[in-house]
């Protein structure tokens, strides 16, 4: 997966990186959040992991930008600070998943397999809508031409 | 002697006495005798040795062998046994000078000053521990800003140790490379957490002695201060611009209470910027020399001083924010005021809203006056 890391303690999103590498994860760090929000558009991400403490911006209006440009879009949150109102603004602002510092790696891990999990579910029940819909048009046109074939024979059997 | 002199003698409640070049009492004051515990007939004609004790006796000859001597007098503090107990004692020896200019006799004016001495004793003991709390009350104003300094290089330690156990426990193979970067990773944050543990050990101990004037590199009082809290400021969206002048001579004052200048005006700009929403959240510290001393400015751009707290401002417990024990600025100005330094709230400039200025003596200045 493609993941956007904003924080702006560089060797906290390293070791949290360099953690999820072997998982075949890519991530491009961001120290900025401004700058992050800016280049959102273009990288196609698959999920973003943001902190929540940062000069210039926090972590919830990072969440709030990004989720404008993609409703879609899936945004974790983490802080070193637990605190009840981050967890709820996080909530009610759409995040996908809340953690706290130090991150506990193989919860983040399961969160992101489970990510993973729901982008090859969308694509196997977008596949499936796209057979379905084929096959719908393959019956309608079967269908058609059957109503067509006995119009014609009831007709054929009133001039008879 | 006349009348009045005798009276007055007889009824001043300080220990009068006059011995001859021998060491032999001629006068004692009904005071003196009644300290010795002895009669104005017992006395006169005594030496020390006959009064005192041994220690006392040879104490007192010695002394007034030099005032004989000099032909000036001296003053002393001391302790002496009287009756077998302790006593502190503060007396004035002066030469009794003929027409001729020798030294005929040694008069002597004494005062028991036991009751004074232990009033100092709590005196000192009561500032000392004064002093302590306020050094106690700065680690508490630090404490917030010591574990957010101390999470994050431990959140990066953490994450990389995990990760490697983690995958090796999952059988992936990694490259040693990465296991190198992670190594190099551990080992500089652990020095960092290791040179924050240190600031803050030295910045307990230095509460154990009342700290002594010397001349201390403003600047790096000012960075040294600033590595246990500056990450906070980074996370709580603060931009922090240090304008030091690298020319500015030394000041006079103490490390630590210097550091702890700096963090408590530090740690209450941040307060004040953590009140607003807007987005320029910055604080300065500038040093420059002045025509009166070394100056270290600290502006921010917070909610700035109402009129109210500008006449409390400086007043213990007074605090007009929710954060905090309204302590920090009560402690920098007693710190200040102890190195003869002033501070002051000037007009802000430059879009901020506080400007606090701080102004220190010079070394020099003040090694020079005590001189």
């Amino acid at each position: 997966m493609k993941i956007m890391m904003i924080d702006d303690e560089r060797d906290c999103m390293e070791s949290l990186a360099a953690a999820l590498e072997p998982a075949g994860h890519q991530a491009v760090m961001f120290s900025s959040p401004a700058d992050a929000v800016t280049q959102y558009a273009q990288g196609h991400y698959d999920v973003v992991i943001t902190d929540m403490r940062m000069p210039r911006m926090t972590g919830i209006q990072v969440l709030r930008v990004i989720r404008q440009i993609d409703p879609e879009a899936r945004v974790i949150i983490m802080t070193g600070y637990g605190d009840a109102e981050t967890a709820i603004a996080a909530v009610n602002n759409g995040a996908y998943a809340f953690f706290g510092k130090p991150v506990n790696i193989v919860e983040l891990i399961e969160v992101l397999e489970r990510v993973g999990k729901e982008q090859e579910q969308i694509k196997l029940s977008k596949a499936e809508q796209e057979r379905m819909a084929q096959e719908y048009q393959r019956l309608k046109k079967a269908h058609d031409e059957m109503i067509k074939l006995l119009d014609c024979t009831r007709s054929k059997k009133l001039e008879g | 002697m006349d009348c009045i002199e005798r009276d007055l003698l007889s009824v001043i409640p300080l220990f009068v006495w006059q011995k001859d070049c021998e060491g032999r009492y001629k006068y004692a004051n009904p005071a003196f005798c009644d300290w010795v515990g002895r009669s104005v007939d017992d006395v006169l004609g005594r030496t020390d040795h006959d009064i005192w004790d041994q220690a006392t006796a040879n104490q007192l000859a010695a002394d007034e062998e030099r005032v004989a001597l000099r032909g000036t007098s001296l003053q002393k503090q001391t302790l002496v046994s009287v009756g077998g107990r302790q006593v502190w004692v503060e007396y004035r020896l002066s030469p009794v000078i003929n027409s001729k200019g020798e030294v005929i006799a040694i008069a002597g004016v004494g005062d028991d000053i036991t009751e004074r001495k232990e009033l100092e004793g709590q005196l000192a003991s009561a500032l000392d521990t004064a002093l302590e709390a306020r050094h106690m009350a700065s680690l508490g104003i630090m404490a917030a800003g010591i574990t957010h300094e101390l999470n994050q290089p431990l959140q990066a330690i953490k994450l990389s140790a995990d990760s490697i156990v983690y995958w090796f426990e999952k059988k992936k193979t990694f490259d040693p490379k990465s296991i190198m970067k992670a190594l190099g990773l551990i080992s500089r944050n652990s020095d960092r957490i290791q040179r924050i543990i240190q600031r803050v050990r030295n910045f307990v101990k230095s509460r154990q002695a009342i700290a002594q004037t010397k001349a201390v590199d403003l600047n790096q009082a000012i960075r040294d201060g600033l590595e246990m809290i500056e990450h906070q400021l980074m996370s709580h969206g603060i931009e922090l611009v240090l304008k030091l002048d690298p020319d500015i001579p030394a000041i006079s004052g103490d490390e630590t209470q210097i550091e702890e200048v700096v963090i408590n005006l530090v740690t209450n700009a941040r307060q004040s910027l953590d009140l607003t929403e807007r987005d320029d959240k910055k604080i300065l510290i500038e040093t420059y020399s002045t025509s009166q001393g070394i100056c270290m400015i600290v502006a921010d751009t917070g909610t700035g001083f109402s009129a109210d707290a500008l006449d409390n401002m400086f007043r213990p417990f007074f605090t007009t924010k929710t954060e905090g024990l309204g302590l920090g600025l009560s402690i920098v100005h007693s710190i200040v005021t102890g190195f003869s330094g002033k501070i002051e709230l000037l007009q802000p400039t430059d879009g901020f809203s506080t400007l606090l200025a701080v102004t220190l003596k010079p070394w020099e200045e003040t090694k020079e006056s005590d001189e």
